[in-house]
């Protein structure tokens, strides 16, 4: 009898997650799609087209950066834990309790934190730079996990067999354990894109809210998140909110279905 | 064959849950503006719902100031208040509330708004510019140090009679009706302004910032929206050019900075649910309203 | 978790001698150097973090009177009270927690042992959908269509606590049934049959078996959601209502550690600046307890 209750509460929780996320893109793009005219994607960001698109070039400069810094650095961290670190010395335990509490700590407080140090003690100001490095630290622990369990999950006898024909240890790591590990490593990244183009917080205090697209790592500008808040509260353009958000649905959806695609593909391929 | 049942129920039950929802959505974005499923029936025993900016908003400053509700650093308003950041979310809100009553810019006023008579007075363009409307406010901008040569041109421009028509357009008054023409539009100039403050003044300043750029074309102009008081701030600290704040500032600020000066007017109206039967206020009863003093809707309106 | 490098120290004696040159050696000491560099910017930034937050805030809730700023119950700004944005925020917390996790577990159940295989395909995508939409988007949604339901439904003015409640529950919900979905599915498959073969049924050995085995992995679903609600800032901000006031009622509004930090953070300088960044301490400091807690919990649990 409790089973069976509890299969109908199954269902129906089922049935409202699916419903409640159906009823949220439909409705987004009902009230978006027919607003997305060619004036919101001209370069020139302006009072009168209240154009996206500077807020689109800014939000691919800022995942680049942040890639850019932070994927090294999240990998080569997944490496030294997995590969190299000895888990029982406490600089390494450290390590792993550090990321986890980055992990959890919310976007506001990076906004702060970034505030505090970039923006104000650096004196970076409101920057591309300021925005960029705030967020890197964000996502650090994104790319330290994946990396990690794609490593692990690549086992020991692939590394033993590598070693037996006489690889080192890097050469092991580099040319035969990561193509194995990529796309857990890549998903990770991929997760990491999605956070920072969603991100608002974190960056609201350190990128600023300039409408410009930066004409350098130390000029401000407004991701389409930050852009979509801004509209929403502050401008006369609920219309063009909406359609930020439908191109922000569909980033999502490219992000997600890169993932499958790059997941798959190199699975495949490593195998 | 019970499998499929089940996956039958479940693509169902999601189907009708997802039809049912799409269409209150629709219904919901059609008629948006009839107070949500209160209709047209305006009930006078339901609460007030007071919307108010947030705590060092230029406006909710500039609203407290002129409706006496000022108080030394903080003000009286009922701190029950709903608070909401930004102009088009205090206008959002009452325009979805049939029992709401809130303040905001005459110059970001639509349809989907009502604005109360004060005392009998219109909140239009020509009773502030008379001075027959008495919640009106200056937007003003502030030089913290003094300018460099780009930011003293773009300066001059703001209160030419340019820069003065542009005010007009984005639905502001202009402070200046017989301002000069601009003159430096030979000028050969180049570098970045950096503008920072009240989100009010802000869409002014930005179509300002815009229209300069068309002509020099080599000067980065960068407007933030943060609020009147990171404007204040930014121009004495200097990190930013220019200041922009919808209210006045205090003995203490203006001491700390080289010059302020109006760019244009605004008025701070009253407003409510158009299908709210509110029509006129004296300025007491705003005062008493904002205090908190008034419960429901039939305290006022009886 | 499983290191790959403690198996491999205790399988040292049987690997293979490994060729050793001269290059290798020292190539080898430089990527260990730059690996390690890599690994320490985790525990720099973290150190970071800790000073400048910390550093800002403290000294102001010191000088402004520790049991002042925790336990007053005003705020504005001379008076920095944080009772009324602490009870929001759990309040708030614990409501999203306890609406959004029976749904996201369920729903994580049903993913893992209900759903048909061709509908799988279509919902795991959705799930990851979910949990990539911005918060933006869902505050948003929310504030046009949570809150005016909310104000037809119960009168009141809509931006509400219920209103934060519902969409953080909501926004949960990826993340709870992401980890525990792969939590049930990371029962030994043994354990399913097993119960199967002792005449119980389906369902039964879904309910009795495989989700209790699946419990720890459950918990930390529970702490990631917890940690998402707290933390989460602008899509609250939008519908919450944000009155600095104790909390009244599920239909009233209500302010969180973050929303206080946002809603005047662009506003505020000298002792009030330092108030709202002395509530980032406290919602600091919220967060380690939470992880620890849940931690302990891990670990007795794992036990």
């Amino acid at each position: 009898m409790t089973s069976k209750l509890m299969k109908g509460l199954v269902y129906a929780s089922a049935a409202f997650t699916f419903g409640m996320l159906g009823y949220l893109v439909i409705y987004i793009l009902i009230n978006g799609v027919r607003f997305l005219t060619p004036s919101l994607f001209s370069w020139q960001y302006s009072t009168s087209n209240v154009s996206m698109m500077p807020a689109l070039m800014t939000t691919l400069m800022v995942v680049a950066g942040t890639l850019l810094i932070a994927t090294p650095i999240g990998v080569f961290t997944g490496f030294y834990l997995v590969d190299y670190a000895d888990r029982k010395n406490p600089v390494v335990r450290a390590i792993g309790m550090a990321t986890d509490t980055l992990a959890g700590i919310p976007s506001i407080i990076y906004g702060l934190f970034g505030m505090l140090f970039f923006v104000i003690f650096l004196e970076f100001q409101f920057s591309l730079i300021a925005g960029i490095l705030t967020v890197t630290i964000m996502s650090l622990p994104v790319i330290i996990r994946a990396t990690e369990e794609a490593l692990i999950a690549t086992g020991m006898p692939i590394r033993q067999a590598s070693y037996a024909l006489g690889a080192g240890k890097l050469r092991t790591l580099f040319k035969v354990v990561l193509p194995v590990a990529m796309p857990g490593i890549l998903s990770g990244v991929i997760l990491a894109t999605g956070r920072i183009v969603g991100e608002t917080a974190a960056l609201m205090f350190t990128l600023g809210t300039a409408t410009n697209l930066p004409g350098s790592l130390f000029a401000s500008g407004r991701t389409l998140s930050l852009h979509m808040y801004i509209l929403s509260q502050e401008g006369r353009h609920v219309n063009e909110a909406y359609a930020t958000a439908v191109v922000l649905l569909i980033f999502v959806l490219v992000i997600n279905a890169l993932s499958t695609l790059v997941s798959k593909r190199l699975a495949g391929g490593g195998k | 064959m019970k499998k499929h049942i089940k996956l039958l129920s479940i693509v169902g039950l999601a189907a009708t849950t997802l039809a049912a929802c799409a269409d209150t959505g629709s219904e919901g974005a059609s008629n948006g503006s009839d107070g949500g499923s209160n209709g047209g029936d305006f009930d006078n025993s339901t609460n007030l719902h007071l919307v108010t900016r947030e705590v060092g908003s230029g406006t909710r400053d500039a609203f407290a100031e002129l409706t006496g509700l000022d108080d030394g650093d903080n003000d009286l308003i009922a701190p029950e208040a709903t608070a909401q950041q930004g102009t088009n979310a205090v206008n959002s809100t009452v325009a979805d509330d049939l029992y709401a009553i809130g303040y905001t810019s005459v110059g970001a006023l639509d349809d989907s708004l009502k604005a109360i008579q004060i005392d009998g007075v219109d909140a239009n363009e020509e009773n502030i510019l008379d001075g027959d409307y008495e919640i009106a406010r200056n937007f003003n901008v502030i030089i913290g140090e003094d300018l460099d040569d780009v930011a003293a041109d773009f300066w001059e421009f703001m209160f030419s009679a340019e820069g003065q028509a542009i005010v007009d357009e984005v639905g502001y008054i202009p402070s200046d009706t017989d301002a000069p023409a601009y003159e430096g539009s030979d000028l050969d100039l180049s570098g970045s302004i950096d503008v920072n403050g009240s989100t009010s003044v802000y869409p002014v300043v930005e179509a300002m910032a815009e229209a300069y750029q068309e002509i020099h074309s080599d000067v980065q102009i960068a407007v933030h929206s943060t609020g009147s008081g990171a404007g204040v701030t930014s121009a004495i600290e200097g990190t930013s050019d220019i200041g922009m704040a919808s209210r006045d500032l205090d003995d203490d600020e203006t001491s700390q900075v080289t010059e302020v000066r109006a760019v244009a007017l605004d008025g701070i109206a009253v407003v409510v649910h158009p299908d709210n039967p509110l029509e006129s206020l004296s300025m007491d009863q705003v005062a008493d309203i904002f205090r908190g003093d008034f419960s429901t809707w039939a305290d006022i309106l009886d | 978790m499983e290191h790959i490098n403690e198996g491999a120290a205790g399988k040292t004696k049987r690997r293979p001698p490994v060729r050793k040159t001269a290059k290798t050696d020292w190539k080898e000491k430089i990527m260990h150097g730059v690996f390690f560099m890599a690994a320490f910017t985790s525990i720099l930034s973290l150190v970071l973090i800790v000073i400048f937050i910390f550093t800002n805030g403290l000294p102001m809730m010191f000088e402004y009177g520790l049991t002042d700023f925790i336990f007053g119950t005003t705020w504005n700004r001379t008076t920095f009270g944080l009772l009324p944005m602490i009870t929001g925020s759990i309040l708030v917390t614990l409501g999203a927690v306890g609406l959004g996790v029976p749904i996201g577990v369920m729903t994580a159940v049903f993913m893992a042992e209900f759903c048909p295989k061709r509908l799988y395909a279509f919902l795991k995508p959705a799930v990851n959908l979910m949990a990539g939409i911005p918060s933006i988007v869902y505050g948003f949604f929310a504030l046009r269509i949570i809150v005016p339901q909310i104000r037809g439904i119960f009168g009141g003015p809509g931006n509400s606590m219920l209103a934060a409640i519902l969409l953080l529950a909501i926004m949960i919900l990826p993340t709870v049934i992401s980890l525990s979905e792969a939590a049930i599915r990371s029962v030994p498959r043994s354990y399913f049959s097993g119960s199967m073969a002792l005449g119980a049924s389906h369902e039964r050995s879904i309910f009795s078996v495989v989700v209790p085995a699946a419990k720890s992995g459950i918990f930390s679903s529970i702490v990631l959601g917890v940690g998402r609600a707290i933390g989460e800032t602008m899509a609250v901000v939008m519908v919450a209502g944000n009155q600095p006031l104790m909390p009244r009622g599920l239909t009233e509004g209500v302010r969180t550690l973050t929303t206080n930090i946002v809603m005047e953070m662009a506003y505020a300088s000298g002792q009030h600046r330092d108030a709202l960044v002395a509530t980032g301490v406290v919602l600091f400091v919220f967060i380690m307890i939470i992880n620890t807690t849940f931690l302990i919990m891990k670990t007795k649990e794992a036990k």
